[in-house]
């Protein structure tokens, strides 16, 4: 018996058939399966439906099932429930179920999905292929490796198509090079967004068959793909229109389908009447300060970790939970008027509640190796839980209400309250907060910030973590120079390394150009250990952008690193010129204040003052004389 | 969440403004008051984020509330 690896799943010719990946010689060998599909309709006569579609030759079997339809799973409905080993008869027999006036249900997710589900078999997971060629599931631990395959990720950047492979990343400019980069190397998966994927195809039409299978959701790691193929029982080749939300929202609805809870999109958990008052005061985001701007010398930064998520499974807050009309076991919170019942676990904490501890032990098994393996899954079970909390207040979510979604904010910012308030009982200050970090002056060095961190802990009841300890850390103005900006800071770490968020260096549209300039100022910044350097340093930081506008102004610049990237919705009324003068990637340069198609432009025609300008935007990124000065802002 | 009400900020800087503009008509030392006033309002509007305000001005009294202890301090 070998071990194989379940790389893909697929429906053909009406059955499902499972690619099966040789590690050792790199090769695919599909294996025709039967797989059970399940089918749900209401009927007002189940019990005659159910003997009815029994009798179909094809179907497996059939019988009537009882199922508790939301929004707050009380009542009960009569299913029939009825499996098949064809894809075509399960069809066949729903769409006849809708001519006939009866209601299929339990729609969500794909019966391919709901099949691979109850087969236990998990995609990209090892299985055992006996001499009949027969597969039998691996178990599946989180510490095992990914299959180690071929595979290219496709993204742009600055500009430049990336090739991103197992042996390292290929810069390219011209599209032409990327479809013979591809041509020349036998990939089995690539991934990458459908506009390049399509880009490519109109360059080499042979692509599409150059590569055994083209995953179009974005240009993510495949670590992370098949992290999500994992977790959701979704093959890769039903990834390419997946989003994060459809992934969490089959892992709820597998969970539903196991509580023998109803899926239907008939149904909606509406908001009820609200007073204005209570919609200002409640109806709101998580907390964000209005930072006062200035330079403040020995902060710690405490985060939670995954706090929406937390405060969901340990209030079990779920669409059908909150505001529950019949409840015996209900909690009320005093910084919230919405209730929540406890008499069952939600379909939304018991789908993220194993994230939580995945995600942790993956940060360990992080830490523990040093491999970037565990981080892209870790990355890949933190996009599901940030998605868990944005789906509740969405519209179509099929487990989630607005009052839910209302619920987590409000709870979220009574924790940053109980916070603030145990540090500065402690004699700290608290200089800034955004959602789930909190910011704390006056803390003198990494391990009073873990004794922070632990105070913290205490008074919320929820974990959090030492995000990071700044020997110094800059809160800039906005443009007008008037306040501080919520998401935009840097700073100095304790262990010497630089930390910004926000700011023009991080930005994705920032020209290659600019973004040096701003690195290299903050790299003269942190030789500032004391207060007392800080003013020479950020004298030659600024020297260091005028030596970058100097070039400028000469023309001593590569046309390539002013390149700016951008995408065809710019606004709302009408695409930006640049869309009608090249094709997307949009690589577009300055000319006379205007963003322009690149391959339009001659090289005498950039507007090198606009680049000033945005080099000039970066000075005003760097701390004051007056920040400097007044230490008192920060003081030690 | 954003949803049907604008943030706390954009709620009361429209005040400010207000504040601000009619502050021009007034003599040079009221209007340094009113300046002095408004000084540090952000963190007032950063304490109310955590428990919301039901109108803008609530912000705008608890701010006053702070000046006057500090005014009364200094004396």
């Amino acid at each position: 018996m070998r071990e194989k690896w379940l790389l893909d799943a697929s429906i053909r010719d009406d059955k499902v058939v499972l690619s099966l990946y040789d590690e050792e010689n790199h090769a695919v060998k599909e294996h025709e399966t039967e797989l059970v599909f399940h089918g749900y309709i209401i009927s007002e006569n189940p019990i005659s439906l159910a003997e009815e579609i029994g009798g179909l030759d094809g179907v497996v079997s059939s019988r009537v099932e009882k199922f508790r339809i939301p929004p707050y799973y009380v009542d009960t409905v009569d299913v029939v429930v009825f499996k098949t080993k064809s894809y075509r008869l399960l069809r066949k027999l729903l769409n006849q179920g809708i001519g006939k006036g009866l209601k299929p249900v339990n729609n969500y997710p794909h019966p391919l999905v709901e099949a691979l589900y109850r087969a236990g078999i998990r995609p990209l997971t090892r299985v055992n292929v006996d001499e009949k060629n027969t597969p039998a599931t691996v178990e599946w631990r989180p510490a095992d490796k990914d299959p180690v395959v071929d595979y290219v990720v496709l993204r742009v950047e600055h500009g430049y198509f990336i090739a991103e492979t197992p042996s390292g990343e290929n810069r390219f400019w011209e599209l032409r090079d990327v479809a013979e980069f591809i041509v020349s190397n036998k990939f089995l998966l690539a991934f990458t967004d459908e506009l390049t994927y399509l880009r490519l195809l109109e360059a080499e039409p042979s692509l599409a068959h150059k590569v055994y299978r083209w995953i179009t959701a974005g240009g993510f790691h495949p670590s992370e793909y098949f992290e999500w193929s994992r977790l959701s029982y979704t093959p890769l080749s039903m990834m390419g229109n997946v989003s994060i939300g459809k992934i969490l929202t089959t892992l709820e609805a597998l969970l539903a389908r196991d509580r023998k809870l109803l899926v239907d999109k008939a149904y909606g958990r509406r908001e009820p009447w609200r007073t204005m008052r209570e919609l200002l005061v409640y109806d709101r985001g998580g907390v964000v300060y209005q930072p006062s701007p200035g330079l403040y010398w020995r902060v710690c930064q405490v985060d939670f970790k995954s706090l929406y998520p937390s405060i969901i499974v340990k209030y079990n807050i779920s669409g059908e939970t909150v505001d529950k009309p019949s409840c015996l076991n209900r909690t009320s919170f005093h910084w919230s008027p919405r209730t929540v019942c406890m008499d069952e676990e939600g379909v939304v904490p018991g789908g993220i509640r194993r994230l939580i501890e995945l995600k942790e032990l993956y940060d360990e098994l992080g830490k523990k190796t040093s491999g970037e393996l565990y981080e892209y899954r870790k990355s890949a079970v933190k996009w599901i839980l940030v998605a868990s909390f944005g789906y509740l207040g969405y519209r179509n979510s099929l487990f989630g209400s607005v009052m839910a979604h209302e619920l987590v904010t409000s709870t979220s910012r009574e924790l940053m309250r109980r916070a603030r308030l145990v540090v500065e009982e402690k004699g700290y200050r608290v200089i800034h907060a955004i959602v789930d970090s909190v910011f704390i002056q006056g803390v003198a060095s990494p391990e009073e910030c873990a004794r922070v961190k632990e105070l913290i802990e205490e008074a919320t009841g929820f974990k959090a973590k030492v995000e990071a300890h700044y020997t110094w850390l800059y809160l800039p103005r906005d443009v007008k120079g008037l306040k501080g900006v919520a998401n935009r800071y840097y700073g100095l770490l304790s262990s010497g390394e630089l930390k910004a968020k926000g700011i023009m260096m991080v930005r994705g549209d920032t020209p290659i150009l600019v973004k040096k300039a701003q690195y290299e100022a903050l790299l003269e910044l942190s030789k500032a250990m004391r207060p007392a350097e800080m003013a020479s340093r950020l004298a030659g930081a600024h020297a260091i952008i005028d030596s970058y506008v100097e070039k400028l102004r000469k023309g001593i610049f590569n046309v390539l690193d002013l390149v700016t990237l951008r995408n065809a919705r710019e606004g709302y009324v009408k695409p930006p010129a640049y869309v009608f003068e090249g094709e997307p990637p949009y690589r577009l340069v300055y000319v006379s204040g205007k963003l322009r198609y690149l391959e339009k432009v001659k090289s005498l025609m950039i507007d090198v003052n606009k680049y000033i300008e945005l080099l000039e935007r970066v000075r005003r990124e760097l701390p004051s004389k007056k920040d400097v000065e007044a230490l008192t802002a920060g003081g030690e | 969440m954003g949803r049907s009400t604008p943030s706390l900020w954009i709620s009361v800087s429209e005040y400010v403004e207000r504040l601000r503009k009619i502050s021009e008509m007034l003599p040079k030392d009221e209007r340094g008051k009113i300046l002095c006033f408004l000084e540090d309002l952000e963190s007032t509007i950063s304490f109310c984020m955590h428990t919301g305000v039901v109108d803008p001005l609530e912000v705008l009294f608890i701010h006053l509330i702070r000046k006057m202890d500090k005014e009364c301090r200094g004396h």
